[in-house]
């Protein structure tokens, strides 16, 4: 109730002041109010409370403004390094796949083993080249915050979103997605310096949503499913030679990723099993029934 | 911000110059530290704490440095500052005029209490 009013009172000043110190000035105040627990300690507490606002408020209202009233957000060393990393081992696991679904296919023909190797490159080099290269571009991201826009400035990657063309703003485990027109989006990570900050500003904007948790799937580039499940699932029920084999999976692999590169490039979801183990599944079933035969 | 709206050095800001002169603290903990200074005499506000560190900010004596956890204060990140080299050489200046001012009192048969 003691903080609610707070909150209230920090109204009183400047906007300028509310947006770079409030949640700091509550925070002091929820710090006071948890260590000083006796009736006499919090009414001490309101009394140096009230005095402060009564000189700090018209003092704040007399400061002169800022000429450039933007502020810069940054992601430290640091938070980068606390950030989760993005997961080896479901690449692995599809390379791993795409071994076996080699020797199980025709095995074991070298030409073939090179072709299911090749395919299963895109799912494995991607997240690795990403991690090389994500500390480097986390780094260089710096958010700028005005009345009526946001700006973000990544390595050659700059957006501006003003206010009025914000379709949604919606808060997930990684932090804030700020959604403009055309698939445009910034990200406000939750270890940015200030985050607290940020998310009041944007609040202020519209409702912040906070959609439901994710499925149980894989995030993927449309480009690599596309060209690691095609040919597989062709290649799993065609595959009889080598020469087969690798004369369809390959060009189709190169083909499909080349087309899809161009027209798919939202990222989806799909659950690992279709991923993983799908050709494999196909692959058995299918020489369990050749030896049927 | 002109540095000459911070000379002569506002008490607040001197309070929490010296606050910081040993550690990077965050607002809580130089309210804190400067309690612990004045023997309880100097009990910042939020409004007076943040109204200071934002002209100090201003002035570059102060810097931010990151935003952490403090283990005692619980989960929640705060904003810690750090004294600049600036910051410091301000405050050495703004002591030795209160030196200064002792001294003349002194002199002058005001203050009996101990040399500086």
């Amino acid at each position: 109730m003691s903080e609610r009013v707070y909150r209230w009172l920090i109204r009183l000043y400047p906007r300028a002041f509310q947006e770079e110190y409030g949640a700091a000035s509550r925070q002091l105040f929820r710090d006071r109010w948890n260590t000083e627990r006796s009736f006499l300690a919090r009414c001490r507490l309101w009394f140096d409370v009230l005095g402060d606002l009564a000189i700090s408020i018209p003092r704040e209202y007399r400061r002169p403004v800022s000429p450039k009233p933007v502020s810069g957000y940054r992601l430290s060393e640091a938070a980068v390094d606390a950030m989760p990393q993005h997961s080896l081992v479901p690449p692995f696991l599809a390379l791993l796949t795409a071994l076996i679904m080699g020797w199980l296919g025709d095995a074991p023909h070298v030409p073939l083993f090179i072709g299911y190797a090749l395919l299963a490159l895109p799912l494995t080099g991607g997240p690795l080249w990403h991690k090389r290269t994500a500390r480097r571009h986390l780094l260089s991201l710096e958010l700028f915050l005005e009345p009526d826009r946001i700006e973000r400035k990544q390595a050659g990657c700059d957006l501006t979103l003003e206010r009025s063309e914000i379709a949604r703003i919606f808060e997930g485990a990684g932090g804030l997605i700020v959604s403009g027109p055309d698939r445009k989006m910034i990200w406000v990570p939750r270890r940015l310096n200030r985050y607290e900050q940020v998310r009041e500003h944007l609040a202020a904007w519209m409702p912040i949503e906070t959609p439901e948790p994710p499925e149980h799937a894989l995030r993927v580039k449309p480009r690599y499913a596309v060209s690691f499940l095609v040919p597989s699932y062709v290649s799993a029920v065609l595959v009889r030679s080598p020469v087969w084999s690798v004369g369809l999976t390959l060009p189709a692999a190169i083909g499909l990723l080349v087309l899809s590169r161009a027209a798919l490039r939202r990222p989806f979801k799909l659950p690992p099993v279709l991923i993983m183990f799908g050709p494999l599944a196909v692959l058995i079933v299918k020489n369990v029934l050749l030896f049927w035969r | 911000m002109p540095r000459t709206k911070l000379n002569p050095l506002p008490t607040v800001a001197f309070h929490i110059l010296m606050a910081l002169a040993d550690e990077d603290l965050h607002g809580y903990g130089i309210m804190r530290a400067v309690a612990e200074l004045t023997d309880g005499k100097v009990r910042l506000g939020p409004g007076t704490l943040y109204g200071s560190i934002k002209t100090l900010l201003e002035a570059k004596l102060i810097e931010e440095v990151d935003e952490r956890r403090d283990d005692e204060l619980g989960e929640e990140r705060r904003r810690y500052y750090r004294l600049t080299g600036a910051g410091r050489r301000f405050a050495r200046e703004e002591a030795e005029r209160l030196a200064g001012m002792v001294r003349l009192a002194r002199a002058k048969r005001i203050y009996r209490g101990a040399h500086v």
